[in-house]
């Protein structure tokens, strides 16, 4: 419980977004509310076009809000949270730049110390699985091995809160099921400064395999259906039958 | 897709087809995996061969089997799985040999070419191409090879 009393670790509270298109003000969200609690796991599922990849950049401070607050940690948030690191759906990695290279950019764009870029560079690239490709380039490397490198760049900042934009949408089927376990590892694991993410994703199995609570928006505008907590123990079975049921019901809400 | 598709078998796929084989219990029948993880034919052999090659499965008849060895990689943390991975490959006769040439060099190192070229004396079998690059992806995976794009080098992975 913060200060103020009822505000959690972060919240939405009642944002809207407009844009203008042809002459015409569109509502692209509206009066959207969603709190996050530290430590937790929150997907958003919701159909391609429902604006959820906007709302991780209104969390983030990438975009403001045309009405609504963000709270983070007690406070109104203003301008970018440097609490946050993102990991993108395409990896978002400069190929002429070697994998140590991509890792520490976000390291540099802070201003931090050469020696303090390397070391932590170092732990990260460890952490990830990454140790051995330091000086290869982005097309020397697997799918699986490039989102490590955005995992790792993402990480290395050291947020507290991990932003994921479909993270596995541009990996094979396999890949997918061994970097979701290795980020639910991460997550675990406490040499890791990040305790609480936000996911976005389309896929419900993926959402209810990783997440304490799933939130299902839907689109035009953009508004949140119903939220799920999942209350399964992990690792978590796809063939459990409430596993089953869960992802029955977030797909009939979806659908 | 964007990073793939891959030449060569990457271990995250590997990994990825162990976790399918132990939520099926163990053991499934090899067309039908292959249908139902969308695996065109060649490539789900050249991953099961590859995972055969590990001594992750066994293939007895027309079906597959997860191997305790397959399970125990399963259940390690990151690293422990890249560990467990080098312990594999240096039983491999094809990173065997590959390391032994670079040991007998005095920078533990060897150009690209080099090796083709002598993996398809050794391996005529093989797609010399194909176990390169094999070679540079499980190599660095294990932190036993390393690779220059730049140099177009192979040398041994020394942690430095």
């Amino acid at each position: 419980m913060g200060i103020m009393g009822n505000i959690p670790f972060l919240r939405l509270d009642h944002i809207s977004r407009e844009f203008a298109e042809e002459n015409r003000v569109n509502l692209a969200i509206r009066d959207l509310s969603l709190d996050v609690s530290e430590g937790e796991f929150v997907s958003l599922v919701g159909p391609s076009g429902c604006g959820k990849s906007t709302l991780l950049r209104i969390l983030q401070g990438l975009i403001a809000p045309s009405s609504g607050k963000v709270f983070y940690k007690d406070a109104v948030q203003t301008g970018v949270n440097r609490d946050m690191g993102m990991v993108f759906q395409g990896f978002a990695l400069y190929p002429w730049l070697n994998v140590r290279e991509n890792v520490s950019l976000g390291l540099v764009a802070r201003g931090v110390d050469p020696s303090v870029v390397d070391r932590k560079v170092a732990f990260y690239i460890d952490k990830v699985g990454l140790e051995g490709y330091e000086e290869a380039y982005p097309r020397e490397l697997s799918g699986g091995m490039k989102q490590r490198v955005g995992l790792a760049r993402a990480l290395a900042i050291e947020p507290a809160i991990l932003l994921m934009d479909e993270p596995f949408s541009n990996l094979d089927a396999l890949t997918t099921l061994t970097l979701r376990d290795e980020v639910l590892m991460l997550w675990k694991d406490p040499e890791m400064s990040v305790r609480t993410i936000v996911m976005v994703t389309h896929i419900i199995e993926e959402a209810i395999l990783m997440s304490d609570r799933v939130v299902v928006l839907a689109r035009r505008p953009t508004h949140v259906v119903e939220e799920i907590a999942v209350d399964l123990s992990r690792p978590r079975d796809r063939r459990d039958p409430e596993f089953d049921r869960l992802s029955d019901r977030i797909f009939s809400l979806i659908s | 897709m964007e990073g793939d598709p891959e030449h060569y078998p990457g271990i995250s796929r590997i990994v990825g087809l162990l976790k399918v084989l132990e939520e099926t219990g163990g053991l499934a029948e090899l067309y039908q995996l292959g249908v139902d993880l969308h695996l065109e034919l060649g490539e789900e052999l050249q991953l099961v061969r590859a995972a055969e090659s590990l001594g992750f499965v066994q293939t007895p008849g027309s079906d597959i089997a997860i191997t305790d060895l397959g399970k125990e990689i399963l259940k390690k943390d990151i690293n422990g799985r890249k560990k467990l991975i080098r312990e594999r490959l240096l039983t491999l006769p094809v990173f065997q040999t590959v390391l032994t040439w670079l040991e007998h060099e005095e920078d533990a190192t060897l150009s690209a070419e080099t090796v083709k070229n002598r993996l398809l004396e050794q391996f005529p079998q093989e797609d010399a191409e194909m176990s390169f690059q094999t070679l540079v992806n499980w190599g660095r995976y294990a932190e036993l090879l390393g690779y220059s794009a730049d140099r177009e080098d192979l040398y041994v992975d020394r942690g430095d």
